[in-house]
């Protein structure tokens, strides 16, 4: 065997001897067979490894493999990938609340409801007393949000409720309320009505309202049993809501759970009505749930929107008065300006208005009115004259006519030109023929 | 049972509420009661084999509550158009109306009806001086409450388009 110079490994300086490469390639698949093997294994699989790193649909598979599994892992070890996540899934999240608020609400309202409660429960301890009180429920309406169509209706067999006028009437000033305080931008989440000894208790929910008839006085648990129930609705009914289309057979099997739920809450102890004051009860709290339904929307009537502006320019009429900036929204009222502190008091102006019931928020920097009559009752005031001197204003000179200390005077014309809207003094001594007034 | 939400829309005094009377207790009265805010009233109607309960949103009439309106008219599936051709400015209101509907919430189907047709030598205006608006109806109804004359036919052929709206979807 020959003897393999150390130079084999790098190219021969000479032309190869081709003998001695065809002997070399023998020698060394015999040497290196099982590493060569090694080798090609390790290529074809790095190649395949390539194939899966270059292939997009391959990696999103592998990932999608392991994803949960390393969520739940990182959690329950540093956290650090929730860490990183948490500013993305938080910004996600406003944009889809901000972009599509309705799914966002009504994915949440299952969820909101119970935790909100949880979170009042621990603030408060419920009276549990007050499930003692006697009450009963009489009518329980569900009622379609968008078209005030009322999909379920029960009534007690017990409740007087049973003459169909009644119903309707009563039924009638629910869906127009519900209407209107939901298409009102500024609604505030009035939720109960009181009608004499009946009260309608209102529970909004994205799609639906739970409206129930009660009379007596129920305790606040019984709020959340009605929240529970309409959270309960729109779970079951998710899909049947928002696809309603005028059809309410869907929701018939909701008559009988909200018949029993009626039944639990009906107590029999309660003293009814003689028919006759039921039924005028009745035709009046219709009447008086209308008339609510109807104010909601007069306070945006034009009615209230002139005598606002009445009571506006009477202000800015009103000398030491300036308004810069005013505001009005649902039975608010707000008024910014400038006030002098001698002028008119703007709350006995209010008084005086046609508005006089109205909540008005006053925002009024102080400042000095150059109106003459302010002028004189200023200076008065800081030069504090003799009773009978009479002052008055010409121009921006202030007269002193009557008789006055020589004393007083001095004074008075060194500090009458530092009141606002005085520059000059001319004192008359005698008063003229004029009687002098104040 | 199918519910639709029907409202009955047009200037006050046109005889909104006396069609409603008419059609759901069938009586009539001379005397003028303006409608306080809405009443609602409900009837079922029978459509070949099918039946529909129309809820009848019977509005006041009355201009300045425009902001209630818009209220009122949520979430209806048609409406009836009331003018008295007595009074050829109702025409003016209904025009109001109807463009406020269409911005509001998208065109519905309606019946445009000419009411008080029993005093017809008093009419100032025909179906001819309707505005434009008025080719977009279901149909022109030439109607009475005080005479009973064709007031069915106007709840009657709503309630059909209503029907064919849905079957159409
Ligand atoms: N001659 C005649 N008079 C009618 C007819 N329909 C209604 N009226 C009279 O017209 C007046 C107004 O009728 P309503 O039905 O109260 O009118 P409305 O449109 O409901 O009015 P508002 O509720 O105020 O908007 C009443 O005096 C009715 O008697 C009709 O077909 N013929
Ligand atoms: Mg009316």
């Amino acid at each position: 065997m020959r003897t393999i110079t150390n130079n084999i490994f790098s190219k021969p300086a000479n032309e190869p001897n081709a003998e001695l490469v065809n002997e070399w390639n023998t020698l060394r698949s015999l040497l290196l067979s099982e590493e060569q093997a090694t080798i090609d294994s390790i290529r074809d699989d790095l190649t395949a490894l390539r194939e899966r790193i270059n292939n997009p649909e391959q990696r999103i598979q592998d990932i999608s493999d392991v994803l949960s599994e390393a969520t739940v892992l990182s959690q329950s070890s540093n956290g650090d990938l929730s860490s990183a996540l948490r500013p993305v899934l938080e910004a996600q999240f406003s944009i889809s609340a901000r972009e599509n608020p309705e799914l966002m609400a009504e994915a949440l309202f299952p969820i909101l409801g119970p935790a909100i409660r949880k979170m009042i429960a621990s603030l408060f301890k419920f009276d549990a007393s007050g499930s003692s009180k006697i009450y009963s429920i009489e009518q329980l309406f569900v009622i379609d949000k968008e078209t005030g169509i009322p999909l379920v209706h029960v009534v007690h067999e017990d409740a007087f409720a049973q003459d169909a006028d009644m119903v309707s009437g009563m039924l009638s000033a629910i869906q127009s309320y519900v209407q209107e305080a939901f298409s009102t931008a500024s609604f505030d989440g009035l939720n109960t009505l009181e009608l004499g000894e009946l009260s309608v208790w209102i529970e909004w929910g994205p799609n639906a309202v739970l409206a129930s008839v009660i009379r007596g006085i129920a305790p606040e648990s019984f709020r959340r049993s009605l929240q529970e129930r309409l959270e309960i609705i729109h779970q079951q009914y998710s899909q049947e809501l928002r696809d309603y289309d005028g059809d309410s057979e869907p929701f018939d099997p909701l008559k009988i759970e909200l018949t029993k739920f009626i039944h639990n809450n009906h107590t029999k102890s309660i003293v009814k009505l003689s028919k006759l004051t039921k039924k005028q009860l009745v035709c009046s709290c219709a009447a008086i749930v209308a008339l609510i339904a109807l104010v909601t929307g007069f306070i945006y009537s034009e009615v209230d929107e002139n005598r606002w502006q009445t009571y506006i320019s009477q202000l800015k009429d009103t000398p030491g008065i300036i308004v810069t900036g005013e505001s009005r929204g649902f039975g608010q009222y707000h008024i910014e300006g400038l006030l002098d502190p001698m002028a008119v008091d703007p709350i006995v102006l209010l008084k005086h208005s046609s508005l006089q019931s109205a909540e008005v928020s006053y925002q009024f920097e102080p400042y000095h009115a150059l109106h003459s009559a302010f002028i004189v009752k200023r200076a008065r005031s800081m030069l504090a004259p003799p009773e009978t001197t009479l002052l008055t204003l010409q121009g921006s000179t202030l007269v002193i006519e009557g008789l006055v200390t020589s004393e007083w005077l001095k004074e008075t014309r060194r500090f009458a030109p530092l009141i606002a809207g005085i520059e000059s003094v001319q004192y008359i001594s005698t008063l003229s023929t004029r009687k002098f007034s104040q | 049972m199918i519910q639709k939400k029907v409202c009955m829309l047009g200037a006050f005094a046109v005889g909104k509420s006396s069609l409603v009377r008419r059609f759901v207790d069938n009586i009539y009265s001379d005397v003028y009661t303006t409608t306080i805010g809405v009443r609602i009233d409900k009837k079922i109607v029978n459509i070949g084999d099918e039946t529909l309960s129309l809820v009848l949103w019977d509005v006041h009439g009355e201009d300045s509550y425009q902001n209630v309106l818009s209220a009122y008219i949520r979430g209806m599936a048609g409406y009836l158009l009331v003018v008295d051709p007595t009074r050829p400015h109702s025409v003016d209101n209904a025009t109001n109306l109807k463009n406020l509907i269409d911005t509001e919430i998208g065109p519905k189907p309606f019946v445009v009806v000419m009411n008080k047709c029993d005093l017809k030598e008093q009419w100032l205006i025909t179906q001819d001086d309707l505005p434009d608006w008025a080719n977009d109806a279901e149909l022109i109804i030439e109607a009475s409450s005080k005479n009973d004359t064709d007031v069915n036919l106007v709840f009657q052929t709503l309630a059909e388009s209503l029907l064919q709206n849905r079957q159409a979807q």
